[in-house]
């Protein structure tokens, strides 16, 4: 039968209407393509992180102190340290508190007595400190084989030997330690290779409790670093024991750390230049970057500007806080990551060629995030061991005007933001895969300090955050199909102590792998000592090479037979390589 | 009428008469193009529907368009800044009277961005760019609240503002320049570049332009084309530091360390370069008032050495409200100028107002001190100077007690007390001064001077001899030093 044309023209209008219907849902589909995500527009990786706080046994809340007088220490935050305490292998907690010196607020330490189980000995153990603490540093000044404590606070610094048996003494008097300044991150190491370790304490602003800062609406709000003048970090060199106690000398001015204000607040050490001497990183909180070059001669210079690091692509001095360090891009090289405000991009410092840096930021991925937060405490490593570090960092703001809604978090909500994860495709470029990570990063807190370690020992590497007037949280890493690995513990059995700046690659599959011993990274925390490497699908290392940092600093091969292993290496033990000459077996065998 | 099946519809109409053949007697006509009547009617009503739909439309746009856009309500304003919200509520009166304008729009915007309510002005400035997208300054304004937390919008916003800036042309630079420096940090150099290199002529060119080429060829790698624009540029106020510091690194690169050294010295020692000029952004920062703008405009005149001006700011604060604030700054300024009377009377002023405040005893212990040191010179015998030097002294004590890291009011205690001819207890503060600022100059000669007259000479030496290394040019360790070792 012919087509009636009403009938035509009913179903051309369909037809349009359809068409129109088709169209309109393109384009709006176009449009929430056009609004997507990253996390929307990936295949979604498995999380990688389960919160174990409760059934490993941390019920520790960070005391920030009385709010609402916006003293800006307290919005600074504290650290954390993950150590063994006790010597039994297992690695310990000490988590930080910033209710004042009256408060019953006590720094406390967890001890792991079986993996993933922890209970509290703060009670006698000396470490039960209240006060305004900030930062935590972890090395045995002593050389007795135990891993003593340095903490930072506003207005001094103290430090507390350990006297085995998860007991510690302070001996800040007896040491001549004296930083009558606002402390922020700290340090150990052995800037002079004696073999004893030294002190480096970043210290933040000259800070007037009696400034009020406020908000556009006027009211009442933190103070940020403009409104202070900036002071210097300090640099105490260990002059040797005297009844067992290390004597510290303050060579800040001297050396010249005590030359160029900050205003400091992360801080790293490494040997950047590949000298055999360790350098300092500071990062400085809107203010060019220090890198201090050691010039071994009991004397550093700044060469941050002349080496790539003071400033950004843009020439611009961010308000630099949290710092990892890294080799993002597989070329034996470190690289530094410093957190800044959610207003301005974190910024990722490329190494290359040795001793140089580059902002890299764009290229590696890193401007391409889901959301920004103000960064805080922050590390790399290679949390699915794919053989490539990534990143993690906390969040936090530092002036009010938050997005967070109903976190229960009460003053601080209005500070709180999400953490972020951004993962290494093993080319040096990031993706941040924070969406895919609900545990780390789906919940508000004002993050500050975060460390790594594993913790229970099965290969992968966990986190830990302590955050203003929250909960301490554990993040146990449950990356499924995890790659090969490999945990070295770097230890000089001279100074019975971990070798700290001894710089370790591993050679495996065709690959290397670098490492520093140094636990000082991130924002006031101290990570492991012990170097947790990711081999991917490689199962047999070819060789371990140390250069000890100390000493004629030689280098010592290791054999290591099969991965996914904690392995120890002693000083000695190994077969010494010099640079030019034949190996030599190792003395005394 | 009665509805008709479809196949009703399309039948033919049967004729009216009952013959099926043609009257041969009436004119035949011949089938129009709009067919039958029937049909004419359906397309009338087609079009009567189409035309009254389109109506409509227009009708509901014109309301959608001509409504006038809700009033925002003026931000809260603590009542401490009364002069703020006066001024934010004279803006909104006008966008009450001017609701339809986009100038009123952004003009409020405007004065809410000066006082740093950026969502408030983000909103504002929204309604004036729809209002009026031919004026850049709103979606200029949008870009730059953009740029903290939302950089690709930014960059579409600026990509609007340069395109409304052509037909205004005295913000076109500034909108360009801001859009290559976001296009840049976004990694994307080659776009960046074009717009960079529009500004190159007529030669030397625009600095703000070179600068970002230099930018722009570090970031691809091109080291001298970067040095090459670096050194041109290098001495402009606004980026001196940046530059000096990328021509350090450029240096180093190239194997040059002394040169590496010399641009780092100069840069790690140069003071934190100004913003570029932005006509709009100068603007806006001229409309602050409260604390922030008088903090601002004194702030300025300070840096320029212009005390008498900077006091008169502080001066005219004071005539609306006596803060401490407004005290000390205008006390200092009239220090500086050598008004020690006057700056002393308002420093009593402010410690009336609040004793427990560290900088205010800091100041009037300063002030004191130098004040007597002055009198001192001209008359050593006036009968005031130890009743000064010990207010002095005593001030600087109060200021310690409540900032325990206060360095200078250290010195000040130690120069006081030595004044006081009480150099033992002069040790005490000189060397906590010390700890705090390890590199003052004053503190290691004032602790060498008061070593020496406590008998200590061997450490009063390494005070001396430090503090002639901090500053070789100052006579005054060396003066002392002869004076030790003649002893």
């Amino acid at each position: 039968m012919k087509c009636p044309t009403l009938e035509r023209r009913y179903l051309l209008g369909l037809l349009l209407v359809g068409g129109w219907g088709w169209l309109l849902g393109a384009g709006c589909s176009r449009e929430v393509g056009g609004e997507s995500t990253q996390a929307d527009s990936q295949p979604t990786a498995e999380e990688w992180f389960a919160d174990v706080t409760e059934s490993w046994g941390i019920d520790f809340v960070h005391d920030p102190g009385p709010v609402g007088t916006y003293f800006m220490p307290q919005s600074m935050g504290s650290g954390l340290a993950v150590f063994d305490c006790d010597g039994d292998g297992l690695l310990d907690l000490y988590l930080l508190q910033f209710g004042g010196p009256q408060s019953s607020s006590v720094n406390r330490l967890y001890r792991q007595v079986q993996p993933g189980k922890f209970e509290d000995i703060t009670a006698g153990s000396g470490l039960d400190v209240a006060g305004h603490c900030h930062g935590v540093a972890i090395g045995d000044v002593n050389n007795d084989g135990l891993p003593d404590v340095l903490l930072t606070f506003y207005g001094s610094v103290r430090l507390f030997l350990n006297r085995g048996q998860g007991r510690f003494e302070d001996v800040t008097s007896a040491s001549g330690l004296l930083n009558p300044l606002w402390g922020a991150s700290c340090a150990f190491l052995d800037y002079d290779r004696d073999g004893w370790l030294d002190i480096v304490v970043v210290n933040y602003l000259d800070y007037d409790p009696k400034v009020e800062c406020r908000s556009p609406e006027g009211k009442l709000d933190f103070c940020g670093p403009n409104a202070f003048p900036p002071v210097c970090s300090k640099l105490f060199h260990h002059r040797g024991l005297v009844g067992g106690v290390p004597r510290y000398e303050d060579v800040s001015l001297v050396s010249g750390l005590g030359r160029l204000a900050g205003p400091g607040l992360g801080v790293t050490v490494a040997d950047f230049d590949g000298d055999g001497w360790p350098d300092i990183f500071v990062a400085n909180d809107g203010a060019p970057n220090r890198l201090w070059m050691n010039q071994r001669d009991g004397t550093f210079r700044d060469e941050a500007a002349s080496r790539g690091v003071a400033l950004t692509v843009m020439g611009k001095a961010y308000a630099g806080m949290g710092v990892a360090i890294g080799d993002t891009d597989n070329n034996g090289l470190f690289d530094i990551y410093v957190t800044h405000l959610g207003s301005e991009t974190h910024t990722l410092w490329r190494q290359g060629p040795r001793g140089l840096f580059r902002d890299q930021t764009a290229a590696a991925g890193l401007m391409q995030s889901q959301w920004r937060g103000t960064g805080f405490g922050t590390l790399m490593a290679d949390f699915n061991n794919d053989g490539s570090p990534d990143i993690a960092q906390v969040n936090g703001r530092v002036h009010r005007g938050g997005p967070a809604q109903d976190a229960r978090l009460g003053f601080w909500e209005t500070y709180a933001e999400r953490n972020q994860l951004f993962a290494n495709d093993g080319k040096g470029k990031f993706r941040d895969i924070s969406e895919e990570n609900p545990a780390f990063c789906g919940y508000w807190n004002v993050g500050r300090g975060l460390v790594a370690a594993d913790l229970d020992g099965d290969g992968g590497v966990d986190l830990i955050v302590n955050a203003i007037g929250s909960r301490a949280r554990i993040f146990r890493n449950v990356c499924p199909q995890r790659g090969h690995w490999l945990a070295l513990q770097v230890v000089d059995p001279k100074h019975k102590r971990e070798a700290y700046g001894a710089e370790v690659r591993v050679r495996a599959g065709g690959r290397e792998w670098v490492r520093t011993v140094q636990p000082a990274e991130s924002y006031l925390s101290s990570s492991s000592t012990t170097l947790h490497i990711g081999l991917g699908t490689v199962t047999a290392v070819d060789a371990v090479e140390v250069r000890w940092p100390d000493g004629p600093g030689e280098v010592e091969r290791f054999t290591i037979a099969g991965v996914d292993r904690r392995v120890c290496l002693r000083r000695g033990e190994g077969m010494v390589v010099s640079s030019s000459s034949t190996p030599t077996p190792p003395s005394g065998k | 009428m009665k509805a008709r099946h479809f196949s009703e519809a399309s039948a033919p109409p049967a004729p009216e008469s009952s013959s099926a053949l043609p009257d041969p007697a009436l004119p035949v006509t011949p089938p129009s193009a709009s067919g039958s009547p029937g049909k004419r009617k359906r397309g009338l009503r087609w079009l009567g529907v189409s035309g009254a739909l389109a109506l409509g439309v227009g009708i509901v746009w014109a309301i959608w368009f001509f409504w006038p856009t809700p009033l925002p309500e003026p931000p809260v304003v603590d009542s401490e800044e009364s002069e703020v919200r006066r001024v934010i509520q004279e803006y909104h009166q006008k966008l009450v009277q001017q609701r339809r304008q986009a100038s009123a729009w952004g003009d409020y915007g405007t004065i809410l961005l000066a006082h740093l309510f950026d969502r408030e002005a983000e909103e504002c400035f929204a309604v004036a760019s729809r209002l009026d997208p031919n004026d850049p300054r709103w979606f200029y304004g949008r870009a730059l609240i953009a740029l903290k937390r939302r950089p690709q919008e930014a960059v579409d916003l600026l990509r609007q503002a340069v395109e409304a800036s052509r037909r205004q042309p005295q913000y076109q630079r500034v909108c360009e320049m801001t859009l290559a420096e976001a296009l840049l940090e976004r990694g994307e150099a080659e776009q960046a570049a074009e717009l960079f290199r529009k500004y190159l002529s007529p030669p030397p060119g625009e600095p703000r332009a070179r600068f970002g080429l230099a930018l722009v060829a570090m970031a691809l790698g091109h080291t001298e084309e970067a040095w090459s624009h670096l050194q041109a540029v290098r001495e402009y106020p606004c980026c001196r530091k940046q530059a000096h510091t990328h021509l350090a690194a450029l240096a180093r690169t190239k194997g040059d360390l002394a040169a590496a050294r010399q641009y780092e010295s100069i840069a790690s020692t140069a003071d934190p370069d100004p913003p570029w000029p932005d006509p709009y952004l100068d603007h806006v920062v001229s409309l602050q008032v409260g604390r922030r703008g008088l903090q601002r405009r004194a702030g300025v005149l300070e840096r320029d050495g212009r005390f008498f001006e900077a006091a008169q700011l502080y001066l005219k604060a004071l005539q609306d409200q006596r803060t401490v604030d407004a005290l000390l700054g205008a006390a200092v300024n009239l220090a500086r100028l050598h008004q020690h009377g006057e700056a002393l009377k308002l420093l009593r002023e402010a410690r009336e107002l609040d004793a427990r405040d560290a900088s205010v005893q800091y100041t009037y212990a300063l002030v004191l001190y130098a004040h007597a040191e002055i009198v001192q010179s001209h008359d050593p015998g006036h009968p005031q100077l130890r009743e000064w030097f010990q207010e002095a002294a005593e001030a600087a004590r109060l200021a310690i007690e409540l900032k325990p890291d206060h360095g200078h009011a250290c010195l000040f205690r130690g120069l006081a007390l030595l004044q006081l001819g009480q150099a033992q207890e002069a040790l005490v503060p000189l060397r906590q001064g010390l700890a705090i600022e390890p590199d003052n100059f004053e503190l290691h000669l004032a602790l060498g001077q008061a070593l020496v007259r406590c008998g200590q000479f061997a450490e009063a030496e390494k005070e001396l001899q430090t503090a002639a290394q901090l500053r070789p040019m100052d006579p005054r360790p060396s003066l002392e030093l002869q004076r030790l070792r003649q002893r």
